[in-house]
């Protein structure tokens, strides 16, 4: 198809004033007036609230408010509760403290260290609780609880998922191998560069205001409302632009602190959280998942039981939908007759894991992709010949039942097993091993959410797409101007696209900028706006030339007659004689996700994967990375080098997750939350040799055949390298065999991966 | 400036040494050797031609400290007086038989490293003294220093463990070996009496194995975040080999 702007790799619009360092973020964010949060947090990870007193503390000269649970009385003028899953959560605690790091009590004061001094002088009594630590034991009968008057959860368990297909002991009977293993894996934290951060105030008609730099405004202003018992109309929610959040950004963090202390001091409030804090805000599941796996000699996939035991932390956060989605992917990319998938959520005395990018796939694509490479070992076959002939293919059905459609699996693992010579595998000798391994994973999103977009023609020939996606660094805002200026049929160049930032006031509903899910979701609702402000410029320009719409034609940013291109306007020209006679705007609106789309819309899959080359000092157990490959299917992709960009990034966080990355704790208690301690990939950890592969199978609802891509590295990355370090070393990343449930054998899943 | 930030130590008051003139300088004379005065940064000792001359193994230790920011603000004074026990420079110090020159109203005074290192996050120089400068006497002729260092997966992480030797050889003898590790215990591990075997020896790859494994049987590494005690054994004892095997060539 001729595009003029997609598929072109244009400089992103906030490319240079970022750069320039012009750009205003969140954390940039002042007010006249303003005071400064500080949050008192619970030193122990689990215990009753016996006595919290605020009174010494609240007469330090310079303290405006101190909030705490004596400002939630029953039935008073806020409600303490709130939750993205289940109402669980307490803006401060109310009788128990449920993790190191939990929230205590706040103060709002002149500065930061005026409100850290009073932190200082409010006297809290604890009275220790058992600790509940591993999630495997923490769902046994005699545990602990973290929660006794919640109906939704029961042994500390806050959901549970299961997949069901076919007849599962048939399957292994019928099965030549059989593999059963136990996987681990860490907490991990975002480690967005921006740290969570909110500034809030009440303004003179008593409406709340928040800057805050969410990934959901929308989500925000909802659960505010909730708290502040007030309609969300009566809330503004403002996102500047965002210093990173691979989901650590999604729905209340700081915003409700930040607004009860504003409410209580009646002044602006700022609350920046320190990097310490943000490790104890919100991570990534630490899990346990057991993987059995039954196949036929040739390799044909026939049974897959698994077992998920996520651990989900102190608060069900975003938990139950990430076991969720991840159990019912668990069968990976492929297609298997027989199926028995379990996924348990769990509670622990540890700060909430919530989302983050891979939203629980990561984890289960480690077992599931070892086992697709322990059974081409096992059989004597090729490793990606073996993923092929499994895969579900183009209009196949999902075990979820959703049908399989731009899957350009086929093609991504040939490019990427050629890429690093797969074939030529052999394990290593002597003291430094090389090793090649390959993965691939999918991932679901939420296609069935909604978005709303508005684009408007300015009077200086200008456009503004008003969006509420959030542009975090993805490229959001230039994505959303490349649909709309394709729809438009204008030229990017010379062009001015105005962004408007997400304003709950300005912007239409977007559900959330999460799941890889923009790009699908507001490119729809953009498109449709340009195309609905394309037809109302067609509309008037055939009224001013007396010919009919149908007669016209728009091309590099001219409205024309057919076949007399030199008669007719530049979108310039039109906009100029509409504002001459017209005051009303100009604004065409496109939404995303009405009943029809609900009906007819498939789904998309993120389909991504990874190849690996390294070398292993076998007498350290150091791993360097010679080679790393990472793909994705872009469906159409809209700007390439973004798309690019969004795959070397993920895998980048992947290479992390699976060679540095571990949020530890010893008795509950973080030991390495701060970048100290807490070793990050760098430019030096990453290979030198680190191409993107993007293969385009479009997507028939995607805008322009392009879907959500930026999820679909990282979860194939720790699987690759395992592959590859059982190349080198003829050792597999995984724990002692584990029985399944009911065969009482937690005990022996207590003990530190290291 | 690290402990502040990470809210570990709350000083009320702050003296910068940022104008005293002086403390700035590198230099270098035959009778005291190298000179590094406190003000001097990771990046300025790395770079100087005159420590690349007469000290290289330094120059290369440095360039691993942290990465371009720390090395740009750090300096190498802070780094020893901070006595964090990760330090890299530390146990290279130890085995050039560097020396910390303090001075306070009451005077001058040369510490040792031995003399130096007290504890982490705890030095020999008194409350009322400031250091001035590190000193590193002349290296002995023919005698070759390096400093390894391992920090895991990550080139660019604190070290797990940093291994500095320093060896005079004669036709493949060894006339004097002094190895220093750092990291692994509070304050850096000398192995003098285990170098001392080695003289008048002949470096064969099964005498510097030997040696490896009786320096790590005497080391009992802290465990920590970045490996177990007994992870840190088993690796000291292969960069320990590792280091004279680098110095025997
Ligand atoms: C992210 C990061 C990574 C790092 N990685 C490494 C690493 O890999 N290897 C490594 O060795 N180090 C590492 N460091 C430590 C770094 O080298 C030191 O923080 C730095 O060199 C300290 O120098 P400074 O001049 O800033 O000292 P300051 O921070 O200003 O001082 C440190 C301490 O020394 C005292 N002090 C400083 N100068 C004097 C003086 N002249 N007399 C008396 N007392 C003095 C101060 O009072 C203070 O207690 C890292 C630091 C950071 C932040």
């Amino acid at each position: 198809m001729g595009f003029q702007t997609v598929g072109k790799s244009i400089w992103r619009l906030d490319g240079e004033k970022k750069v320039r360092g012009q750009a205003l973020y969140t954390i940039d964010l002042k007010k006249e007036g303003m005071l400064h949060g500080r949050i008192l947090r619970s030193p122990v990870p689990h215990a009753r609230l016996v006595r919290v007193d605020t009174s010494e503390a609240a007469r330090l000269a310079g303290v405006h408010a101190v909030l705490s649970r004596d400002d939630f009385p029953e039935g008073g003028p806020l409600s303490p509760f709130f939750g993205r899953r289940m109402k669980d959560k307490t803006v401060v605690a109310l009788d128990k403290v449920r993790h190191v790091g939990d929230v205590v009590a706040a103060v709002a004061a002149v500065d930061v260290e005026t409100a850290d001094q009073a932190l200082r002088l409010i006297e809290v009594e604890y009275d220790e609780l058992p600790l509940v630590s591993d999630p495997v034991a923490a769902i046994e009968a005699e545990s602990p609880q973290l929660f006794d008057h919640l109906p939704e959860i029961k042994n500390n368990i806050c959901h549970h998922t299961t997949l069901k297909q076919g007849d599962i002991d048939k399957g292994f009977e019928e099965s030549d191998i059989i593999l059963e293993d136990t996987f681990r894996t860490p907490v991990a934290q975002h480690c967005h560069l921006e740290p969570h951060m909110a500034l809030a105030w009440f303004d003179e008609s008593g409406r709340l205001i928040v800057h805050t730099g969410t990934q959901t405004p929308y989500g925000v202003r909802k659960s505010l409302a909730e708290i502040f018992r007030m309609p969300e109309e009566q809330i503004r929610v403002v996102v500047p632009y965002v210093g990173g959040a691979y989901g650590a950004k999604s729905h209340l963090k700081v915003e409700h602190l930040a607004a009860a202390l504003a409410w209580k001091a009646k002044r602006p409030v700022r609350i920046q959280l320190r990097r310490e804090e943000v490790f104890l805000t919100v991570t990534k599941h630490a899990s346990v998942v057991r993987m059995k796996t039954g196949a036929k000699k040739d390799g044909t996939l026939m049974a897959r039981k698994a077992e998920l035991y996520y651990d989900t932390g102190a608060f069900a956060e975003n938990g139950p939908n990430v076991v969720h989605k991840a159990t019912l992917t668990s069968t990976g990319p492929y297609r298997i007759p027989h199926i028995q998938a379990d996924g348990f959520c769990i509670l622990t005395n540890k700060p909430s894991a919530g989302a983050f990018r891979g939203y629980g796939v990561p984890q289960v694509a480690l077992a599931y992709e070892t086992h697709m490479d322990a059974l081409a070992e096992r059989l004597g076959l090729d490793p990606v010949e073996v993923r092929i002939g499994n895969l579900l293919r183009e209009g196949d059905r999902h075990p979820t039942g959703a049908t399989m459609h731009s899957v350009g699996y086929e093609e991504l693992l040939r490019k990427l097993g050629a890429a690093i010579q797969l074939g030529a595998r052999r394990k290593g000798r002597g003291k430094r091993r090389r090793g090649r391994g390959i993965a691939c994973m999918i991932k679901a999103s939420n296609t069935e959410t909604q978005s709303e977009a508005k684009v408007q023609a300015n009077r200086d020939g200008t456009f503004t797409v008003l969006s509420a996606s959030v542009e975090m660094g993805q490229g959001a805002e230039t994505v959303m101007a490349q649909i709309a200026a394709e729809e438009l049929g204008v030229r990017m160049k010379g062009v001015t696209f105005v962004p408007q930032r997400p304003d709950t006031d300005l912007t239409p509903f977007d559900a959330m900028t999460t799941a890889s899910r923009s790009t699908f979701c507001m490119g729809n609702a953009v498109r449709r706006a340009a195309k609905n402000l394309r037809d109302r410029l067609v509309e008037f320009a055939a009224d001013l030339m007396e010919i009919s719409p149908q007669d016209l034609r728009v091309d590099n940013g001219r409205i024309f007659a057919a076949g007399a291109e030199s008669k007719g306007f530049t979108y310039k020209e039109v906009a100029a004689r509409y504002f001459a006679r017209n005051q009303e705007e100009l604004i065409g609106k496109g939404f995303y996700g009405d009943e029809e789309d609900q009906k007819t819309v498939l789904p998309f899959w993120l389909v991504g994967g990874c190849a690996v080359e390294l070398e292993v000092d076998t007498e350290t157990g150091a791993v360097k990375l010679r080679k790393l490959v990472a793909g994705s299917d872009a469906g159409k992709a809209i700007n390439p080098r973004l798309c690019e960009g969004q795959v070397r990034g993920d895998a980048t966080i992947g290479i992390g997750q699976a060679l540095l990355e571990e949020l530890q704790f010893v008795d509950g208690q973080p030991v390495n939350a701060s970048f100290l301690h807490y070793t990050l990939p760098s430019f030096q950890d990453v290979p030198d040799d680190f191409p993107v592969i993007l293969v385009e199978q479009p997507h028939k609802d995607g805008p322009f055949g392009a879907k959500g891509l930026a999820e679909s590295a990282l979860p194939a990355v720790p699987a690759a390298i395992a592959n590859a370090l059982h190349d080198a070393l003829g050792v597999r990343i995984k724990r002692d065999q584990g029985a399944f449930k009911g065969s009482n054998s937690s005990s022996r899943f207590t003990s530190r991966t290291t | 400036m690290v402990l502040i930030r990470h809210q570990l130590f709350f000083p009320t008051e702050l003296i910068s040494l940022k104008r005293i003139a002086g403390l700035d300088r590198i230099t270098f004379d035959e009778n005291e050797g190298l000179r590094i005065g406190a003000l001097v940064t990771h990046a300025q000792v790395e770079h100087s031609p005159i420590v690349q001359q007469h000290c290289p193994a330094l120059a290369q230790c440095v360039h691993h400290v942290g990465n371009l920011r720390v090395r740009n603000m750090g300096t190498l004074v802070g780094d020893l007086c901070q006595a964090d026990n990760h330090s890299d420079p530390a146990p290279l110090l130890g085995v050039l038989g560097a020396r910390v020159r303090t001075r306070s109203l009451r005077g001058e005074r040369l510490l040792s490293m031995a003399e130096f290192h007290v504890d982490i996050y705890e030095t020999g120089v008194k409350e009322d003294e400031i250091v001035t400068e590190i000193v590193i006497p002349p290296p002995a002729p023919q005698a070759c220093t390096a400093y390894l260092r391992f920090s895991g997966n990550s080139p660019i992480d604190w070290p797990i463990l940093g291994v500095a030797g320093s060896l005079v050889a004669e036709d493949g003898q060894c006339k004097a070996l002094k190895i220093c590790v750092g990291s692994l215990t509070a304050v850096p591990l000398g192995f003098d009496s285990e170098a001392e075997e080695l003289k008048g020896k002949k470096l064969t790859p099964g005498m510097i194995k030997k040696f490896a494994r009786a320096c790590a049987a005497r080391i009992e590494p802290i465990d920590d975040t970045r490996g177990s005690e007994w992870y840190k054994k088993k690796v000291a004892e292969v960069y320990i080999r590792r280091t004279v095997e680098t110095l025997a060539k």
